[in-house]
């Protein structure tokens, strides 16, 4: 009896909500950035190329032997406008095949592929199975047009790969020590200035500067902890880094 | 020229008269098909039918298309002519019902004198059609729901047809215009509250609508009656079914809430035609809505639960709202003591329903006994 009423009540109260339906093909949720879809390539901008130099290691790897890759002379690097030697000539990934699981971008040396964040990496129906084998133009386009805003990687974080290169340097050091912080559990110590004022090494990429600095800053610190047996992960890395420092910030002088 | 020779030929008049009803009535069963369908749809927090024309407006028209378009299949086994014929059982009974309603005090098709009475006999029918149904589908779900209908639909038309009684017998008529002239000053809900309760709980279980599904649960006997029926038979039993919710609206809005007469005597003579139309719209969609409500709340009761409910309470305080209408009546008392009086009766009523529920709720616990029946 009291029930009739409580079930009332709560039919009024649902009521009163705001539906929950989202109008899906017309309105659409905003994926997380971590989402899951299928693989795609990125495309260089600088060079106007794609990242991918056909190497293969990613059809190596792939469980189920989705993907067909071939290989050939890069032509923009015998124009000398890249570095790369080679470049991908066929790529074709067969999107009814692949589980997603995600270990061609782990392997990646290049950065070169990545798995979809955007609904077109989920929205995949055909009429023809055939029609879900990509080839390289349908695998670059997103990253071409700039649908792809922010492609994500693990576990490195946005810092770490090439195709970041928007960010100023006060954004990528600070994207950087989050990254850090988050995997390994350290913060880093912020120098409060800058020290170069006029920096030979400024040609260099601002990432790899912004970890030199850190690394000099921390050194003695993360000596010590290694002395300790420090419980940090990357204490094993810190002294490289460390040893990396010192070189060349006595280049500088 | 032509309605001046149709207002002169009584026979013509009424064949027009028909015509109006035969055309309006499915338009509107369409509309409430949409309309219910965005109720319960807000009231469970989702939108309802969204891409047929603006906001799913064109929903109902659609689902019309598809259903006459759909193939009319008969089982094998089937009873023939049982079969075919009993949609026309069901439906026939509820557009005759249609013809003796007024609207509004000039608009209607037949006014009859014992309009009330005409209506009680002609919607109880119906029950036929749903034994027919569940007889000539040779299923036993079917068969198991036809029998469902006859016993709830039979039990809760006692109930249903006393609180009517109890409104004709305060109101000295069955003609359903002079009760809603009756009801000038104070409507009935407020001298017959507890016949008000049973009406609305009786009525919610002649449209078979949830909490009172029984006959038609998904669940248990998959549609009931109506399992074997498809395309255009199916409908038709669907439009008996929200005729016959409009129909017992438009009953509870005329005999309890006033029909078309506004409330404290907003026009002063005489109500434009418009807004006793739309005085009457807005009672009947109250009391449609309050239908939709409890769909959308309520669960299904248990068989067992829903008959005990009827004869053991529902048919024993609609008899005590007549002896206290005719203590009144006899005596020549004012009218405004059945309004504590009848309030009362209700409260009791749902004091003995409240009661009755929490003694289910303690039923099987150890060492504790009750009577095996619900009150």
């Amino acid at each position: 009896m009291l029930g009739v009423l409580k079930a009332i009540q709560t039919t009024v109260k649902a009521a009163l909500r705001r539906p929950v339906t989202v109008q899906y093909p017309t309105e659409k949720k905003t994926l997380p950035h971590r989402s899951r879809g299928l693989p795609v390539l990125l495309w260089d901008f600088d060079i106007s190329e794609p990242f991918c130099t056909g190497c293969q290691v990613c059809a190596r790897y792939c469980p189920v032997d989705c993907m067909t890759v071939t290989m050939k002379d890069n032509p923009n690097f015998a124009a000398g406008k890249s570095k790369r030697k080679k470049i991908v000539d066929k790529f074709y990934i067969d999107y009814a095949r692949c589980m997603r699981c995600d270990i061609c971008v782990e392997v990646c040396n290049f950065d070169a592929i990545v798995m979809n964040n955007t609904w077109q990496g989920v929205e995949l129906s055909r009429y023809d199975r055939q029609d879900l084998v990509m080839d390289l133009p349908a695998l670059l386009r997103q990253s071409k047009t700039g649908e792809l805003e922010t492609p994500f990687r693990e576990p490195m974080g946005v810092a770490h790969s090439g195709w970041a290169p928007k960010m100023d340097e006060e954004e990528e050091r600070a994207a950087e020590a989050a990254s850090l912080e988050k995997h390994h559990g350290t913060s880093p110590d912020k120098p409060s200035a800058p020290t170069p004022t006029a920096d030979p090494t400024a040609e260099v990429p601002a990432g790899s500067q912004a970890r030199t600095e850190r690394a000099t800053a921390e050194a003695p610190e993360s000596h010590a902890q290694a002395g300790e047996g420090g419980t940090a992960p990357s204490a094993g890395q810190k002294p490289a880094e460390a040893g990396e420092g010192p070189e060349k910030e006595g280049g500088e002088g | 020229m032509s309605l001046v020779l149709i207002s002169h030929n009584p026979w013509l008049e009424s064949l027009a008269r028909l015509a109006i009803i035969a055309l309006l009535v499915p338009v509107t069963v369409i509309i409430l098909t949409w309309v219910e369908r965005k109720v319960i749809g807000r009231l469970q927090m989702r939108l309802g039918p969204m891409r047929v024309g603006p906001y799913g407006t064109l929903q109902g028209v659609a689902d019309t298309i598809k259903l006459l378009t759909k193939e009319d299949v008969r089982p094998q086994t089937a009873d023939r002519w049982v079969f075919e014929l009993a949609p026309f059982v069901i439906v026939v009974p509820v557009f005759m019902a249609v013809v003796a309603i007024p609207f509004t005090a000039d608009l209607f098709i037949k006014n009859l004198t014992l309009g009330l009475f005409y209506f009680v006999a002609v919607s109880g029918l119906s029950i036929v059609g749903f034994v027919m149904a569940g007889w000539g589908s040779d299923n036993k779900y079917a068969l198991l729901g036809g029998v469902r209908a006859a016993a709830q639909l039979i039990s809760y038309e006692i109930p249903l047809v006393m609180a009517i009684l109890a409104v004709a017998m305060l109101s000295q008529s069955l003609n359903l215009a002079v009760i809603v002239g009756a009801q000038e000053d104070t409507p009935n809900i407020a001298y017959q509250s507890l016949a008000f309760i049973i009406f609305a709980i009786a009525g919610l279980a002649e449209l078979y609508r949830q909490p009172f599904d029984i006959p038609v649960a998904e669940s248990e006997v998959v549609g009931g009656p109506f399992v074997e029926y498809s395309g255009i038979r199916w409908s038709m039993f669907q439009l008996g079914e929200f005729v016959n919710l409009v129909l017992i609206s438009i009953l509870g809005s005329l005999i309890f809430l006033g029909g078309w007469q506004w409330p404290w005597s907003v026009f002063d003579a005489s109500v434009p035609v418009a807004a006793q139309v739309a005085m009457m719209a807005v009672k009947t969609g109250t009391f449609i809505f309050f239908f939709m409500w409890m769909r959308a709340s309520l669960p299904r009761l248990r068989i067992d639960q829903m008959m005990s409910f009827c004869w053991q309470l529902l048919l024993p305080f609609a008899f005590l709202q007549i002896i206290i209408n005719g203590l009144v009546l006899v005596y020549d008392w004012p009218n405004e003591i059945l309004i504590p009086l009848s309030g009362a009766a209700a409260a009791g009523a749902v004091y003995l329903t409240y009661r009755a529920a929490r003694a289910t709720g303690v039923r099987y616990q150890p060492g504790y006994q009750t009577v095996g029946s619900v009150l």
